[in-house]
């Protein structure tokens, strides 16, 4: 069985985020000691799938900017992944450990987040649920899947879910216009584990339970050695206090691009 | 006499249908149970004409409560609750609340409830599936050590000590309730009689929690009040204004894009529309 990790990888007007995902895979491969495979605009193209990448627009803070969000196409990964067994991570969730190794040969077939944690204790990042009164979250931020039949409905569910934004808006009662992978991914979860939660058919978690987040406004002050980083945490509603936090051996989505793209040189010496 | 059956004890009053509402329960019961679907309710003598034909027909007996009506002229009809283990025509017995629907078979529940003479309720569940926790409606509970039992569900076994010395005091609870309250109860007393308080008063009394209650969680059911949904947008009791509903032909509920499997107390009395039962009615006809 082949395994190995899959970055989806589409720029836009600012972002380079084909860098981010090299970077990242110096990162993995340096860590877990797997295959990367990167798929950007052109592996896109070839495959036929350019239309399905481009989302909309929406503002990044870290480069006070509206830009093009092109995070589509990662109901594809089931197709477009070249292993057997796939973790399917964000270009920006780096990894600094090897943690996610347990994956491999796993009997669960789908593995799932619904729980992070921030960076600064107790911060507001993101609700919980689609909705108050609604489904919990599942976070498409890593993904692990093995080439089944359910896991092909759960991709499916998803692309169902962006052709029919609107709908599944209106009847998950979750907010925005814009679609985002982690609402899709939570309706396809939620619908395979029969419309309800808390039972012992759910699908479960990834090894790691809590995928550790920054929110846009941290920066990465100095990687200080290979998985170790020094990290400005902007103080919830304090807009100019911050603390310097030290993140070691864990990995951390960084919804900071531009703080990533600004270490790249570091990144490279350290994980060459 | 049957071996098992659920047992409903209905009464009308000035606002709503409980018949109606046992009706739609019988229905449910009888359209999702695959071994025990035997349903029986008690009505006051004055209430039987009160059943449809159709409504009568449902139901295996209808059977009267015996000494007579205790709740009188009160709107709030929970004195009779006592009188379950006298006139219930089981063996064993699932007492039940009627506005409750059921919505898959939990047959498979009643050989591990027959392990002990009386199970009440113990864990109850959000909509969401999960156990419901919040101690807004539990004060009493808390404050005074009761058992945290939900009658709603209870079984007992009728050939059994403990459910007979469980119903006399009880009753005696309950035909005296505002004594026993202020005796036995803190000043987070209910100042309404509630079947629950009385049967956990009572269980507590007699020192019998542990034979009563279970640790397991079935029997269990998903419970509507609001403040018991994890959350704090629901500002007042009535769920329904903020939690949409889907109930299918096939007799499927979603509640809030939550598939539900467990019994279904909804609580909340006009949720029970003429749509539902008729989907009940249909499924049940075939």
């Amino acid at each position: 069985m082949s395994k190995g990790v899959v970055i989806f990888a589409f720029n836009n007007e600012q972002i380079d985020y084909e860098t981010i995902a090299h970077l990242n895979a110096s990162m993995i491969e340096y860590n877990m000691n797997v295959p990367v495979h990167i798929i950007t605009s052109y592996e896109a193209a070839v495959a036929g799938y350019t239309d399905q990448i481009a989302i909309g627009n929406r503002h990044y803070k870290d480069y006070n900017q509206t830009l093009s969000f092109n995070n589509g196409l990662r109901w594809n990964v089931f197709e477009l992944s070249p292993f057997d067994e796939t973790l399917v991570l964000d270009a920006d969730y780096l990894i600094m450990n090897d943690r996610l190794n347990a994956v491999w040969g796993n009997p669960n077939e789908l593995m799932i987040n619904t729980d992070i944690v921030p960076l600064f204790k107790d911060e507001f990042i993101e609700n919980v649920r689609l909705h108050d009164l609604g489904i919990k979250m599942a976070w498409a931020t890593a993904i692990y899947f093995k080439k089944t039949a359910l896991v092909e409905q759960f991709f499916n569910i998803m692309e169902h879910v962006y052709e029919n934004y609107m709908y599944y808006r209106q009847v998950y009662e979750f907010g925005g216009d814009l679609y985002r992978n982690d609402f899709a991914a939570s309706i396809a979860r939620h619908m395979l584990n029969s419309f309800t939660d808390n039972t012992m058919v759910s699908i479960p978690s990834l090894p790691i339970s809590r995928l550790l987040t920054s929110k846009p406004e941290d920066e990465i002050v100095d990687f200080k050695c290979a998985n170790h980083i020094k990290v400005k945490v902007m103080l919830p509603n304090k807009p100019n206090e911050y603390i310097i936090n030290s993140v070691k051996n864990t990995n951390i989505h960084f919804l900071n691009k531009k703080t990533i793209l600004d270490s790249g040189d570091r990144i490279a010496e350290l994980y060459r | 006499m049957n071996d098992r059956g659920y047992f409903i004890i209905a009464q009308n009053n000035q606002e709503y249908d409980y018949t109606r509402m046992a009706y739609a329960l019988a229905l449910s019961i009888k359209n999702t149970q695959s071994t025990v679907k035997n349903v029986s309710i008690a009505l006051a003598g004055a209430d039987e004409h009160l059943l449809t034909k159709e409504q009568r027909w449902i139901f295996d007996e209808v059977i009267e409560f015996p000494w007579g009506d205790d709740a009188g002229a009160d709107n709030w009809k929970i004195n009779n609750k006592w009188k379950y283990v006298h006139c219930t025509p089981y063996k064993e017995t699932v007492i039940l609340d009627a506005d409750m629907l059921f919505l898959s078979d939990y047959s498979h529940w009643w050989d591990s409830m027959s392990m002990q003479s009386i199970v009440a309720t113990s864990n109850v569940l959000t909509y969401r599936n999960e156990i419901a926790q919040s101690s807004y409606y539990r004060k009493t509970f808390i404050s005074n050590n009761l058992p945290n039992i939900y009658t709603a569900f209870m079984y007992f076994r009728k050939n059994n000590e403990l459910i007979w010395e469980v119903t006399k005091l009880t009753q005696l609870i309950m035909q005296n309730w505002q004594d026993f309250y202020l005796k036995y109860l803190d000043a987070t007393r209910p100042t309404w009689l509630s079947a629950d308080v009385a049967y956990a008063l009572a269980i507590k009394l007699l020192d019998v929690g542990s034979e009563c209650t279970t640790k397991t969680l079935t029997p269990t059911f998903v419970h509507m009040k609001t403040r018991m949904q994890y959350t704090d947008n629901l500002v007042d009791e009535d769920w329904t204004k903020y939690i949409p509903t889907y109930f299918t032909a096939d007799c499927q509920l979603k509640v809030g894009n939550y598939q539900q499997y467990y019994p279904f107390h909804y609580h909340i009395k006009t949720w029970l529309t003429d749509d539902v039962i008729k989907k009940l009615e249909d499924a049940f006809n075939g």
